[in-house]
């Protein structure tokens, strides 16, 4: 009993000094081992399966495994301080959406640097879709500026939560368009869709994927896409910004590994995700979910952050948005 | 007849082999995970999803469904045996059956509760392929007055479980709400009471405050006669439920199937309502209400028929609005649209051997539950008769690490630790939990839905009042508040008779 | 007498309930009320807050009048201390001991919070053993990003 017991010890013991992680990481092998991906959202959802189609791609490139790991909550929040306090080696690398740069603009609640990151690689972006009641008499982005004119207040609009981006891109509209529209957040973007597609709701800038089925069943109408070109999925849809010149407000992803990963490391990561992201199979895979592929270099995303909180911070400001407890 | 041949259909495509294997994954898998506390459907089918890339797509969709309901099953027979609820629907079915468990009789409960959601899966498959089309728009007729008002006849309906002090319950359903508030306000976006923690932004999952408050508590209960009890329950009488059992139950399994085929097509809470609906009703109709608490068979049947019913209707909307109605069905419609299938009503012109295949797989897939569940309460009740000792650790193990699993995060085992001593406290103070964490889960949505409602009616109450599903579940609620306040004024108005005497 | 009073259940169950509704009054005072037509994110807690008082106050005053009748149940530290520190250390500790030293922690503690701790071979079969299969299960088969082993 007590030698095997003493066997069982000396096998731990030796399997402890195997995994126990290497750090003299240099960037000549990158990579000799499996890459750990952390997510800021949770399994199943359209941002998971992006992640793991471009992750299969990854692994093409990069001839190692990229384990995608959820660490849902707080609009990545969490998953963004997983990263933080990862070794500097580029094995652990981290997914944000903008949801995450509205909380930099908008809140102190970090107990970290918000952007203390390598900016790596933008990855992919999907439009919102301004949609309308079946029923509505809204045709078009002008009939909508005209009724929310003739009426100030009376028109309501959804949004899948407070700071997020269907709240912000029709804020935006809203300053951009001098307009006054109540805003009724919803928790997510499905029962937003819901309650609008009864009729209870006068619009939504709602995502792309999940707005489609309802479009295909005739009863939500499009009139507009928020990207500033028209978009893959609906090619006839014509942009907010040919009546609202300027007008853009899309989702999109991006790549960061922690502050401090070597730049060689970080180019290597910024090539495989270059390679992955022209893969035939994850673009047809992103596809399905209305992503376009959009990689960037790690300085072209340094320069649409701070473009994008900028932005951000200015609307927040027109529109009196806080997202911290103002006592009375 | 048309209905028969649609029918027949899909009959064509389940009973290919290759389909039918990948069912029986489906619902084996799904009752492992329901088993174990903590991990979820949602979890499991997420990560079965990138199977959905290599697999064909009707067998795929129909094993990731056959996870689902499959977990339902599982979820019960946890909560029967070890009093810990998997998922929110099982908080009822703890109440009762657990009471059974401690009696002797684990497998005439865990018996009831798979033949009731044999039964009931039977009669929601057919409501489906018949119903499925109205009851779709059944839950567009669902805006925020009548969730309110649904939710708070919801409420009054949680006073009504608890069998002791009906102020000491009201108490427990608001401190419920508290803690259910906790986390990022929906409409100004506010975090509140989380003390800056970021964790706690998203709010206290469900299966951290029933594992802490139901399952830790009960571990430290136990022990404390640990001396006396060996084991769970020394005498095992009937495996099976009795003729007797029957008699009560059957009934009970029927009202439960309809309210459970009725309610599971509101998106958001409806498998939670249905159970909790199905055994108050069953409570007020019971000729001896006093036994619900203490083992009462017709406790497991209706909310047990009724959540397994409510499980198979909430792929209604998904089917024909294209709009998931529970966090399950949001991954379902992930897995459709990887396979190229844009949910929806055309989905039954498009892609019509999915649809029809869909809704028989579920039949057959109850049917392989059954099969597969009958000889398994041999083992479970078996697994009672581990010497206590040996089983506590286990279930705080497989606990804590379910617990882990929900959002990879320690912050929520450390959290449910504390709900377990809240539960232990509480339960000394004579203070029942069922209500507590019904107001925990009901709490933050009728909060949400009073503020839309009133934000959309620009400040107008009588909206609650001008919609007719509202101001109906609003009648209910005031009926049963009749109900359970004049028995009380009665009590009082004797008292104080004897007392003049 | 007065003694029997304060252990009775219903008299500890109000004043918790009291406590419990001003604690959530004192946190959401910074929330603001809002109107009928925009409800503030402090409304509704504050509301409940009042309600969970006022409970409160029936409980002690119902208690008081029927003198105390049923008295505490007895609260047993060994089994509530032991395994609620079980539980709290393996939820502190397991993103840094990994799986497999916070699973044996786990079971020690809670045998030594029940009785019978004494039978120290079977614990330690039972710890190692739990421990072999929960790090297959889990870290490995259902794929939760577990470390197993101290980092």
């Amino acid at each position: 009993m007590l030698r095997s017991l003493k066997h069982v010890c000396k096998a731990l013991l030796f399997t402890a000094i195997l995994t126990f992680p290497v750090s003299v990481a240099s960037a000549a092998d990158f990579p000799n081992k499996p890459i750990r991906w952390v997510l800021g959202f949770g399994a199943g959802g359209a941002s998971d399966i992006l992640a793991r189609s471009v992750a299969r791609g990854l692994e093409k490139d990069l001839g190692v495994q990229v384990v995608v790991e959820n660490r849902p909550g707080a609009s990545g929040i969490i998953a963004a301080g997983v990263v933080h306090e990862a070794p500097k080696d580029g094995y652990t690398i981290l997914l944000l959406s903008n949801s995450y740069f509205n909380n930099v603009a908008l809140t102190d609640k970090f107990d970290f640097d918000p952007l203390n990151f390598e900016p790596v690689t933008e990855v992919a972006a999907t439009p919102n879709i301004v949609v309308v009641p079946a029923s509505s008499e809204i045709m078009s982005i002008q009939d909508l500026i005209d009724a929310a004119k003739a009426a100030p207040g009376k028109l309501s609009y959804a949004s899948g939560g407070v700071g997020t981006g269907t709240h912000f891109g029709t804020e935006l509209f809203k300053t951009m368009t001098d307009t006054d529209i109540l805003h009724i957040p919803y928790k997510g973007t499905q029962p937003a869709l819901l309650d609008l597609a009864a009729g209870r709701i006068d619009v939504m800038f709602a995502g792309a994927s999940p707005a489609l089925p309802l479009i295909t069943a005739k009863r939500l109408r499009p009139i507009a896409v928020t990207s500033s070109r028209p978009a893959a999925v609906m090619p006839d849809l014509p942009p907010v910004a040919e009546t609202v010149p300027g007008y853009e407000a899309v989702t999109w992803y991006a790549a960061f590994a922690p502050k401090g990963t070597p730049k060689e490391v970080v180019d290597r990561l910024n090539g495989a995700f270059k390679a992955a992201l022209s893969d035939e199979q994850v673009v047809a895979d992103l596809e399905k979910q209305a992503f376009d592929a959009e990689p960037t270099t790690p300085e072209g995303l340094a320069e649409l952050l701070a473009t994008f909180i900028q932005q951000t911070k200015e609307t927040a400001q027109k529109a009196r948005i806080t997202l911290e407890a103002t006592p009375q | 007849m048309e209905l028969l041949h649609n029918l027949f259909y899909g009959f064509g495509v389940i009973l290919d082999p290759v389909t039918l294997l990948y069912c029986l994954i489906g619902v084996t898998l799904g009752t492992l995970i329901g088993v174990l506390p903590g991990l979820g459907p949602v979890a499991t089918i997420s990560i079965l999803l990138p199977m959905t890339y290599y697999l064909p797509p009707v067998p795929a969709l129909i094993m990731l469904v056959g996870i689902y309901y499959g977990s339902q099953y599982g979820g019960s027979t946890t909560a029967i045996l070890v009093n810990i609820p998997g998922e929110s629907a099982s908080v009822i079915t703890c109440i009762d059956g657990h009471e059974m468990a401690k009696q002797g009789r684990a497998g005439a409960a865990l018996g009831i509760a798979a033949f009731g959601s044999f039964i009931a899966g039977t009669f929601a498959t057919f409501v489906i392929a018949i119903f499925a089309p109205p009851l779709g728009e059944f839950a567009l007729d669902f805006g925020s007055p009548e969730y309110f008002s649904l939710m708070l006849l919801g409420l009054v309906a949680a006073v009504v479980l608890a069998h002791g002090s009906l102020i000491k319950a009201i108490a427990m359903v608001l401190i419920g709400l508290v803690l259910g508030i906790v986390g990022t306000d929906s409409n100004s976006g506010i975090a509140r009471f989380t003390f800056g923690e970021i964790a706690l932004t998203d709010g206290v999952d469900f299966a951290v405050a029933a594992l802490g408050l139901f399952g830790f508590s009960e571990v430290m209960r136990n022990l404390e006669k640990s001396e006396k009890r060996e084991t769970y329950s020394t005498r095992i009488h009937d495996l099976l439920p009795s003729r007797d059992d029957w008699k009560r139950s059957w009934k009970p399994i029927l009202r439960g199937t309809a309210l459970g085929s009725l309610f599971g097509t509101i998106p958001g809470a409806g498998a939670t309502i249905s159970s909790f609906a199905a055994y108050t009703l069953e409570k007020k109709l019971s000729h001896e209400p006093h036994n619900f608490g203490h083992g009462a068979i017709e406790g497991v049947a209706a909310p047990e028929s009724a959540n397994n019913a409510a499980a198979q209707t909430s792929i209604i909307p998904l089917l024909t609005l294209g709009i998931p109605g529970t966090a399950t069905m949001a991954v379902m419609l992930g897995a459709m649209t990887i396979v190229g299938i844009t949910p929806g009503p055309m989905v039954m012109v498009t892609n019509p051997d999915l649809f029809w295949g869909l809704i028989v797989s579920m039949w057959v897939g109850n049917l392989f539950l059954v099969i597969l569940n009958l000889p398994l309460i041999g083992v479970w009740v078996k697994l009672l008769q581990v010497p206590y000792r040996l089983l506590y650790p286990l279930i705080l193990l497989v606990a804590v690490v379910g617990i882990y699993s929900i959002n990879n995060n320690h912050l929520d085992v450390m959290l449910a630790a504390g709900f377990g001593i809240a539960g232990y406290v509480l339960h000394k103070l004579g203070c029942e939990l069922p209500p507590l964490i019904l107001g925990f889960i009901l709490g933050p949505l009728i909060e949400e839905h009073l503020r839309r409602a009133m934000l959309i009616s620009r400040g107008d109450p009588s909206i609650f009042f001008t919609q007719p599903l509202s101001a109906a579940f609003l009648a209910v609620a005031a009926l049963l508040i009749l109900m359970i306040a004049i028995p009380n004024l009665r009590h009082i108005r004797d008292e104080a008779a004897l007392e003049e005497d | 007498m007065l003694n029997g009073f304060f252990r009775s259940q219903d008299f500890l169950a109000g004043v918790f309930f009291i406590a419990f509704g001003c604690l959530t009054l004192y946190l959401s005072a910074p929330y603001s009320t809002g109107t009928a037509a925009s409800m503030g994110p402090g409304l509704f807690p504050k509301l409940v807050g009042y309600l969970i008082i006022i409970l409160g106050a029936l409980t002690v005053g119902r208690d008081f009048i029927k003198r105390g009748q049923q008295e505490m149940a007895r609260i047993h530290l060994r089994p509530l201390f032991f395994v609620t520190l079980g539980i709290f250390i393996f939820g502190w500790q397991v993103d840094r001991l990994g799986l497999v030293v916070s699973t044996i922690i786990l079971i020690v503690l809670a045998r030594i919070g029940g009785l019978d701790s004494q039978r120290f071979v079977e614990i330690a079969v039972l710890s190692i053993l739990s421990a072999t299969v929960v790090s297959i299960v889990f870290a490995y088969g259902f794929n939760i990003p577990f470390p197993i082993f101290p980092r």
